[in-house]
């Protein structure tokens, strides 16, 4: 029990740790969307708005802001992102991210990169309401031509802990003795797949999909996502 | 200043947290963590079971839905046990408030001899007895007669409500009834997928917990009245992900000895139900050597919850048909 106690401790602590530092780079810095053609990095202005959308844990749409850092001879990509449900209307459910892609190996247009996004989210559904708080690691490797590019993803997304508030019909069709509160290490969740772009001066357009895992190794309820984003940078 | 305020707003985060895996805190403890429950023990398995009227009784064994759903929502049939019967709930193995088992324990062969062994624990020798199955407990039931037939001439009929599939090739065809009736842009569906990222299946609570987020309101989710949802314990989402894989691994065919069954079975429909068809309930009769199908109005698959009293009234004639009378209490 002590044992778990330090350790939600400790993963609290680097997750405000993580989102404190995001929002300090982001507002002070330059950034860039996630999902993008490192080939351009260094050329392509460093503003940049993004959309998409597609099936990624529920059919979703998301809107974003990036911008580019330079780190010495490197680039830093920093980036914002709202993303919600459209299947229905409801505002209860949705995640908001910043984060951070940096580009650490180069070689002859093969890159390779590693991002990381603190995550908040919300939900509202039968069971209750749930807010969850965590982080997305995520390292993508491939070729990246100027007008092209093609690289495989593998990613963890983890929740810290989830807030849950049970609703009425949960207690009184299931549980009345549920616990409301913060629930530690709830889980997380794998991603392997692959990204292919294409960029047309300053717009990109880009297709992520691949295969989620739970921690576990089994298969969530939609075991796929498939997204489409297109970008503009000035 | 701001590092202590860090530090101790970490301290409280950390010390109010709950474990989602804790026995008692997102789902019902199982007989295995909460001993007070009432449980029987059989086939290397802690099952939760209980049983209403005189144990002399004519018995009526009832099979709840699923795989992986339980019996709460079966418990009108209690009125039964003033009829002068004796009536037996039970949760499946792994399922409701039963002992939970890695998935790798599931077989075909385990699951029909827990049943097997259910109705001998739960009935004396020669004591008669009849099964009421819903869903899939109609299911459950006719594998057992298709294996069984009426077992030494102590079974003496079975009510099958809404049950799925007797084959392989009925249950694919079921399937695709099933997914039919789940709206891939509704907001049912994709809150239930939206809340994978909140918790993941790391153990049999959490799963069991998450499963609920797509079946609280029922999968088909036609209810006579969808303010008033049947009451459950706890689903048993490895289970009920085990039967299916089963299922999609080795098929089966339950039909094969039916016919040599010479006891009147009663189907019971409901009317609202979009994937349990009349076809279908149609083309599952006509596996037994007698069968009636009796549809009951206004309901949704629910329906011993949603319509007790006709459900009861349907019952009690039909035990008047077979001969399969009470004793007094």
């Amino acid at each position: 029990m002590i044992r778990r106690a330090g350790i939600t401790m400790v993963a609290a602590a680097v997750w405000v740790g993580l989102w404190a530092s995001v929002f300090t780079m982001l507002f002070s810095s330059r950034a860039e969307a996630q999902e993008l053609n490192l080939a351009k990095l260094a050329d392509a202005p460093a503003n940049r708005v993004y959309v998409r959308t597609g099936a990624e844990w529920a059919f979703v749409a998301g809107a974003g802001y990036a911008r580019t850092v330079p780190v010495g001879q490197r680039r830093l990509v920093l980036l914002g992102e709202l993303t919600a449900p459209w299947a229905t209307l409801d505002t209860s459910d949705y995640q908001a991210r910043v984060g951070a892609l940096l580009p650490f190996l180069a070689r002859r247009g093969w890159q390779v990169a590693g991002s990381l996004e603190p995550t908040v989210r919300g939900t509202k559904n039968d069971v209750g309401r749930m807010t969850g708080l965590g982080a997305n690691a995520g390292l993508t490797a491939g070729y990246y031509a100027q007008r092209w590019f093609l690289a495989g993803e593998l990613g963890f997304d983890y929740t810290l802990t989830t807030k849950i508030t049970h609703s009425q019909l949960y207690r009184a069709a299931v549980y009345a003795n549920a616990r409301d509160g913060w629930y530690i290490n709830p889980g997380g969740n794998y991603r392997l797949g692959g990204q292919a772009g294409a960029s047309f001066g300053n717009y990109e357009v880009a297709l992520r999909a691949g295969i989620l895992r739970d921690m576990m190794g089994g298969q969530p309820m939609f075991p796929f996502y498939a997204t489409l984003g297109v970008s503009t940078s000035w | 200043m701001k590092p202590m305020a860090l530090m101790l707003a970490t301290l409280a985060l950390g010390a109010g947290c709950l474990d989602p895996g804790a026995p008692g805190n997102l789902v019902p403890r199982t007989v295995a963590e909460d001993p007070t429950l009432p449980q029987v023990e059989l086939n290397g398995t802690r099952l939760h079971a209980e049983a209403f009227g005189n144990p002399a009784a004519p018995t009526i064994i009832a099979l709840h839905g699923g795989p992986g759903g339980d019996y709460r929502s079966m418990l009108d049939l209690k009125a039964l046990a003033d009829d002068g019967y004796r009536v037996v709930f039970w949760d499946n193995r792994g399922a409701g408030l039963s002992e939970r088992h890695d998935g790798s324990v599931y077989t075909f062969d385990l699951y029909l001899e827990d049943l097997r062994q259910v109705v001998d624990t739960m009935t004396a020798p020669g004591q008669p007895f009849v099964f009421i199955g819903h869903s899939w407990g109609a299911m459950y039931a006719t594998w057992f007669i298709n294996e069984y037939g009426d077992y030494g001439g102590r079974l003496k009929g079975a009510i099958l409500s809404d049950p799925g599939a007797f084959t392989k090739t009925e249950l694919d065809a079921f399937m695709k009834r099933y997914m039919a009736s789940v709206d891939l842009t509704g907001e049912q569906f994709n809150d239930a997928l939206w809340s994978g990222q909140f918790m993941s299946a790391n153990d049999q609570a959490r799963a069991d917990y998450l499963l609920l987020t797509m079946a609280l309101r029922g999968v088909p989710a036609e209810h006579k009245d969808p303010a008033h949802l049947p009451p459950l314990w706890r689903l048993g989402a490895v289970a009920s992900a085990a039967l299916l894989r089963l299922a999609e691994e080795h098929g089966f065919d339950w039909t094969t000895h039916l016919k040599s069954f010479d006891h009147k079975v009663l189907f019971l429909r409901s009317d609202l139900d979009t994937a349990h068809t009349l076809e279908s309930q149609q083309q599952m009769a006509a596996h037994y050597a007698d069968a009636d199908i009796i549809t009951i109005p206004g309901v949704g698959h629910e329906m011993i919850y949603e319509a007790p009293a006709a459900y009861l009234a349907h019952a009690r004639d039909y035990f008047r048909a077979i001969d399969f009378p009470g004793v007094a209490p």
